[in-house]
């Protein structure tokens, strides 16, 4: 997947060719030796898709693996929304006796939930583990976490914070496992920063995952800047409202209403289900409306109005660098 | 100490004497684009210290990443020749194949952080390099130790001076034991009291351990006489490469400290390096000059300007000025900075204003533009008292330069930038183009800020500041990072902005510079202003602020080595010549 | 800030209470880390308020003795707030919706709303009604429950040390270690130049406050960013990351990505199957292939795991000692946590309090009693060797006054 590993692999040990050539990207972002970026920067990344020497079974297995990323992220991700919705639906009891169907409560202990987010998100990013080791990969995903984490320590009026802005943007500019990691990372750091680790932790780390993830899915539009900035920043302001109505997820074992018709013992499966949920609506629409109606509001506006050089920016990064080099073959802007 | 041993035994490896051997390499950054090395052939012997010098572009930074093989592993580009460093090709090793044998520190100590704490960025390498923890115990002790720095093991690297953590870089590239240390220019964002420590570090380093070193380094002064050989790289790769003793290449270059200089413009062989070297020729230059200008006491060559005379207006006035940070350690958990300034500036003056780190220099230029309010004592400047609130009023006639001229740039091209100044003046964009012209900047006006040489980087910076013509500017540290040439341009930049009327103050901790540039020199110290006068004054009564012509002639008359230069009868320079031949 | 000053290295001499407390508040981040999935899981186990106020005291007296007067205890009044906030509003969630229970205090004005679609009608919200004791009684216990979990996850964040719990985690999660620790690295930095670049903005002239001025320092602190992950990409490269041995073959990197992906669809089928989702689910001999499934698709994981562990060719450096206290508490809060799962799993009524469907007080039984109460370990331990401190202090201080009378007795001769 890297061209300069076969490259280099491919160069007799000890005795160099009188002129071999590698990458002929630029180095311009380097402070070292400022020249020639304009003269190097177009045709920089075309040679990292196609490594040299590279046999069509690799570009098969490739893609099998690129699926198969995919495939987890997706898989876990969907084991962590069923963990996160548990508490709207009831299992079915094994012992069924009265006094263990006493309440969702205790036929689910919220910890059962916690333990199995932990899990998926464990991995998640083992996915980082396994794809091959690359050093600029570690270190844009670690400075952008740290500058992710910054901007969180500034909070706007109301729900408004700038932490989701640049997942969705580096997510849709590097791809869908990029963006999770920036989300879930960068809440992990902050939550760290701020000796903030609390169950809410791994709700936050999903939450602002996903956001950048589903960003890393939106189709690109290179030609019609315009109409991507508009998804983007659509998509920013459902962030917003979805991000609150999963966050409140975590307390709500702990608060929901005993539902139930016959005595309030029971809860009666199918209608406590909707019971349920009429609750959450309720509450939500009570409490966290407000405050996540400033979030995506936030998002949106701030999409709009700064995003348009942001994602020119990362392009620039992504087309001279070519680290993540996954998603090069997707269409980019070039 | 276990570490000795290990390089003695990695001198084995090379095979006797020999620690990296190039071999006609040459180097470009893409097929089309223009060499940056052109059949470079060296050796670098075991044990040796070499300095690597040269204008900005001239290709230092590739050439120091040859041997570990970052170019063009990590940077790309065609590469040409043959390459041996420690007995391995580091082109098909790649960096991180070398890094037990070549140890590698870049230029911003910020940049290179891994970890939050002292011990563990240390440790760093050894992790790579998958050692067991009783070995990383005993190394990262070791390179603590090595660099005095044990007493910082549990800090955050956050709160370390440049220095302090350039030193730490320093440590994290050496456990690895490498045979061979390669800086890029590793003090060029550091104070002079940090560039002393992490200097004195690496000669420590080469004499006590015989480590092989290269480094890239413009603070000559401070290395040229440690160094065994001096690479002098030119700014196209179609020039002379000269290398060879340090004094030579000096002479040849017209580099280095301003003994050097001198001795090579009158043509001393060999030019000395320090006032001990040059003390010999003092005599005998005092008898020229003295031939000429007889009475010690007379006119000096450069006397105060015309309009200084001319009672010219005042810009600034400041008394009893005061200021504290917040600060937890202190008993009354503010950190005094400032405590009691007076300070008073005059259109068309040239001031340099010294002092430690931390004596307030940079508060004190804060103040005057109002980034900061004074907490206690009166300050005007035109006529107004800054405030945090009308900031952006007054720095159309204030400007401040940050040590850092990319915290002023914002835009995607330099044109842009100027664009934006015009706009929030409202300033016609003639302007502008001419400033582009002035400045040399015209062929640079599409390019990226960020993409500009540290020299283009600051005249950007500039530019958009002159803009609005402010009559007060003021710099901090402006040439920190940057090449004699840099230097020069800037100089000669800011006296053009006086000689049109501007009030220039320069904080520096260079005094050659503050004694080429200023006319009046402020010396802060703990947050006063202990001396404030005429800068042949105050440079002739001082020895810690003196320049190096001055502690060698202690005359008041020769600061630099133009004042004597232009003191010498024409025929001098003859008489100089067949004197040392 | 606690992992330091390993206690041998605690000078004996003019040390003050305060320096023992220091001393005795570093455990390990390691045994910290079991004594706080210990006092969670009970604390999440259970509503019965006694069990809950004998947890909140341990996580009390842990604060009040290893934390001393700690800049960061502030964090525990921010954690408690937000818990008293989320039981308020559970409160109220109770008497907007708790119709159920046979102790009705007030009745309040009913609110119904259905609506009818193609003939069904269904109902949207039913608020209001009859409000029961027992409903306010099953909220508070909930709440408490909350609080509890908040107060102890308070106590962990203000006595163990973040960043060396970033360094803990196990190799598995190594890349991840690495990118948070560059990333908590370069906040301050970041933060910074955010200030600095608020003040460059100033110092161009420039005053606007809307939103879209937000770009122009926006774009330069990425690009800051960028640059400089290159620099330390450059300079991670240059110390050896990423060595040429440590990249993965494409035919072990299928392998892994295939192991995790079945791993996790088998385990997901498995539970989804064995819980059931409401009366779904899957019933007799198809109950035991859904728990062989589960079981097989963690083993699965776990194997694929400790594969890519295997392959992680980095090792760590970690410079915090473990002391006999650390095995004490970790051993006494595993197994506690060992004894607190299976009692839960087999005996849950236990831990069970629900005032429906007529209020009562909660129950107590001796044997979890003293489960609940071993999260006092910490407390315990630290007072323990705070005690052992001021002993040999005060041993200290007789013995020098002892040198100084003999010394001067000596010198009068």
């Amino acid at each position: 997947m890297s061209g300069p590993e076969e490259t280099r692999d491919e160069a007799p040990q000890g005795v160099v060719p009188p002129e071999i050539e590698l990458r002929d990207e630029s180095s311009s972002l380097t402070a070292s030796p400022p020249k020639a970026q304009e003269a190097v920067g177009e045709g920089a990344h075309q040679r990292i898709t196609a490594p040299p020497g590279a046999l069509l079974g690799g570009r098969v297995s490739a893609t099998v693996s690129r699926l198969l990323a995919t495939g987890v992220l997706l898989l876990a991700s969907i084991a962590g929304l069923f963990a996160f919705l548990s508490p709207f639906f009831p299992g079915q009891d094994p012992q069924r006796s009265p006094a263990a169907a006493v309440s969702a409560h205790s036929d689910d202990a919220p910890l059962i939930f916690l333990v199995a987010l932990g899990l998926c998100l464990l991995v998640i990013i083992t996915n980082l583990e396994t794809r091959r080791m690359d050093s600029r990969l570690v270190a844009v995903l670690g400075l952008l976490v740290g500058l992710n984490a910054s901007l969180r320590l500034i909070t706007g009026p109301a729900g408004m914070s700038a932490v989701f802005f640049l997942p969705i943007l580096a997510g849709f500019v590097l791809g869908a496992d990029f963006g999770f990691l920036l989300g879930a990372l960068s809440l992990l750091v902050s939550a760290v920063l701020t000796s903030g680790i609390g169950p809410w932790l791994p709700f936050q780390m999903f939450a602002a995952g996903w956001t950048g993830m589903i960003a890393g899915w939106i189709p690109q539009f290179p030609k019609r800047p315009r109409l991507e900035l508009t998804l983007l920043a659509l998509w920013g302001a459902a962030a917003g409202w979805l991000y609150g109505v999963v966050m409140n997820l975590w307390f709500w074992p702990f608060l929901m209403p005993p539902g139930g018709a016959d005595e309030g013992i029971h809860w009666v499966a199918g209608s406590s289900w909707l019971e349920g949920v009429q609750a959450y609506l309720a509450f939500y629409l009570v409490t966290s409306l407000w405050w996540d109606t400033g979030r995506a509001v936030g998002n949106l506006v701030l999409i709009l109005a700064i995003g348009a050089p942001i994602l020119r920016l990362l392009r620039r990064f992504r087309g001279r660098f070519g680290f993540w080099v996954e998603s090069t073959d997707r269409p980019d802007a070039g | 100490m276990s570490v000795t041993d290990a390089w003695t035994a990695g001198g084995e490896t090379v095979g006797g004497e020999m620690v990296a051997r190039l071999d006609r390499v040459s180097y470009r950054y893409s097929p089309q684009g223009p060499a940056v090395l052109k059949e470079l052939s060296l050796e670098v012997e075991a044990g040796e210290l070499l300095v690597v010098t040269g204008p900005s572009g001239s290709g230092k930074s590739t050439f120091l990443r040859l041997f570990n093989g970052l170019v063009p592993n990590f940077h790309g580009g065609v590469l040409g020749g043959r390459l041996e460093v420690c007995g391995l090709d580091p082109v098909a090793q790649g960096p991180s194949g070398m890094a037990s044998e070549v140890g590698f520190v870049t230029q911003d100590p910020e940049s290179q952080t891994v970890a939050v704490r002292v011990e563990d960025e240390i440790a760093f390498a050894l992790e790579n390099a998958a050692l067991s923890s009783a070995v990383m115990r005993k190394r990262v002790e070791e390179g603590l130790d090595q660099l005095s720095i044990a007493d910082l093991r549990q800090r955050p690297l956050e709160e370390l001076s440049g220095g302090e953590r350039q030193r730490v870089a320093l440590a994290a590239a050496l456990v690895l034991q490498p045979s061979l240390l390669v800086l890029d220019e590793p003090t060029s964002q550091l104070d002079p009291q940090g560039a002393e420590e992490v200097l004195s570090a690496l000669r420590r380093l080469n004499e006590d351990l015989g480590l092989t070193i290269v480094v890239a380094e413009h603070r000559l002064e401070r290395i040229a006489h440690a160094a065994d050989r001096l690479l002098y790289l030119p700014a196209s790769a179609e020039e002379e490469v000269l290398l060879g003793e340090p004094r030579e290449v000096l002479a040849k270059a017209g580099l280095g400290p301003p003994l050097t200089r001198l001795g090579a413009a009158l043509g001393w062989r060999p030019v000395p390096l320090t006032v001990r070297e040059a003390r010999p020729r003092r005599r005998e230059i005092l008898e020229v000059l003295s031939l000429v200008f007889p009475e010690p006491a007379g006119e000096p060559p450069k006397t105060s300007s015309p309009q200084e005379q001319q009672n010219p207006e005042s810009l600034v006035q400041a008394s009893n000025l005061r200021f504290s940070y917040p600060d937890g350690d202190s008993p009354f958990g503010r950190r005094d900075v400032l405590r009691g300034v007076d300070f008073t500036l005059a259109a068309g003056e040239r001031i340099a204003l010294l002092g430690r780190n931390g004596s307030g220099k940079s508060t004190l230029l804060k103040l005057l533009v109002g980034l900061l309010e004074p907490e206690a004592g009166r300050l005007r400047v035109l006529r107004q008292q800054p405030r945090r609130s009308s900031l952006a009023k007054l720095a159309r006639s204030v400007a401040l330069l940050p040590q850092n001229p990319l915290r002023l740039l914002f835009r995607e091209s330099v044109e842009e930038e100027l664009r934006w100044s015009c706009q929030i003046h409202d300033v016609p964009w003639e302007k502008a183009e001419a400033l582009l012209q002035r400045l040399g900047l015209e062929a640079r006006r599409h390019a990226h800020p960020r993409d500009l040489s540290s020299g283009e980087r600051q005249r950007a910076a500039l530019a958009a500041l002159l803009v609005s013509e402010p009559r007060v500017l003021l710099l901090d540290e402006p040439t920190r990072g940057l090449d004699p040439v840099g230097k020069d341009r800037l100089l000669e930049l800011l006296e053009e902005q006086s000689d049109g009327g501007a009030a220039v103050v320069l904080v520096t901790h260079d005094v050659e510079l503050a004694a080429r540039f200023a006319r009046r020199v402020v010396l802060l110290a703990e947050g006063e202003a202990v001396v404030d006068g005429p800068v042949r004054e105050v440079m002739t009564s001082s020895t810690v602020f003196a320049t190096q012509i001055n502690k060698w002639l202690r005359d008041p008359r020769y600061l630099t080595v133009q004042d004597v230069l232009e003191a010498l009868p024409p025929q001098g320079d003859d008489a100089a010549d067949e004197e040392s031949s | 800030m606690s992992s330091s000053a390993p206690a041998s290295t605690a000078p004996g001499a003019g040390s003050s209470g305060s320096s023992g407390v220091a001393a005795a508040s570093s455990f390990h981040t390691l045994s910290w880390v079991v004594w706080l999935l210990f006092a969670l899981s009970l604390a999440a186990m259970t509503r019965n308020g006694w069990y809950l106020t004998q947890l909140l005291l341990c996580a009390y007296l842990a604060r009040r003795i290893l934390a001393g007067n700690s800049s960061s205890a502030r964090a525990w009044g921010v954690f408690l707030r937000f818990g008293i906030f989320l039981a308020l509003l559970g409160l109220l969630l109770a008497l907007l919706f708790g119709g159920n229970g046979r102790t009705v205090l007030v009745e309040l004005p009913r609110l119904h709303w259905t609506i009818t679609v193609a003939g069904e009608s269904a109902t949207l919200l039913d608020l209001g009604g009859p409000v029961t004791l027992e409903s306010l009684l099953w909220a508070a216990s909930g709440a408490f429950s909350l609080i509890t979990v908040l107060v102890i996850l308070a106590t962990f964040n203000i006595l163990v040390d973040h960043y060396q719990l970033v360094r803990r985690v196990p190799a598995v999660l190594d890349r991840a270690a690495t990118v948070a620790s560059i990333g908590l690295a370069f906040v301050p930095e970041m933060v910074r130049a955010q200030g600095e670049l608020r003040e460059g903005m100033a110092l161009r002239g420039y005053t606007g406050r809307s939103l879209r001025d937000l770009g122009p320092l926006f774009i330069a602190l990425l690009q800051e960013g960028l640059e400089r992950s290159i620099a330390l990409a450059e300079a991670m490269e240059a110390r050896g990351y990423a060595r040429r041995g440590a990249s993965w073959s494409r035919g072990r990197e299928l392998l892994v990505r295939g192991g995790l992906l079945a791993g996790l669809a088998l385990a997901l089928a498995g539970a989804v199957g064995l819980r059931g989702i409401g009366s779904w689910g899957v019933e007799g001999s198809q109950r035991l292939a859904a728990g062989v499934a589960l079981g097989v698709g963690l083993a699965l994981l776990a194997l694929t795991l400790a594969s890519i562990r295997r392959g992680v060719r980095r090792s760590a450096y970690r410079r915090e000692s473990w002391r006999w206290q650390d095995t004490v508490l970790a051993s006494v809060s595993g197994a506690g946590l060992g004894i607190a799962v299976f009692l839960w799993w087999n005996q849950r009524v236990l831990f069970y309090y629900t005032p429906f469907p007529t209020a009562s007080w909660p129950p107590w039984s001796p044997a979890i009693a003293l489960l609940m109460a071993l999260p006092i370990l910490p407390a315990l331990l630290g007072w323990w060797s705070r005690r052992e401190h001021r002993r040999r202090d005060q041993l200290l201080q007789t013995a020098r006054t002892a040198a100084r009378t003999v010394a001067r007795k000596g010198e009068q001769r």
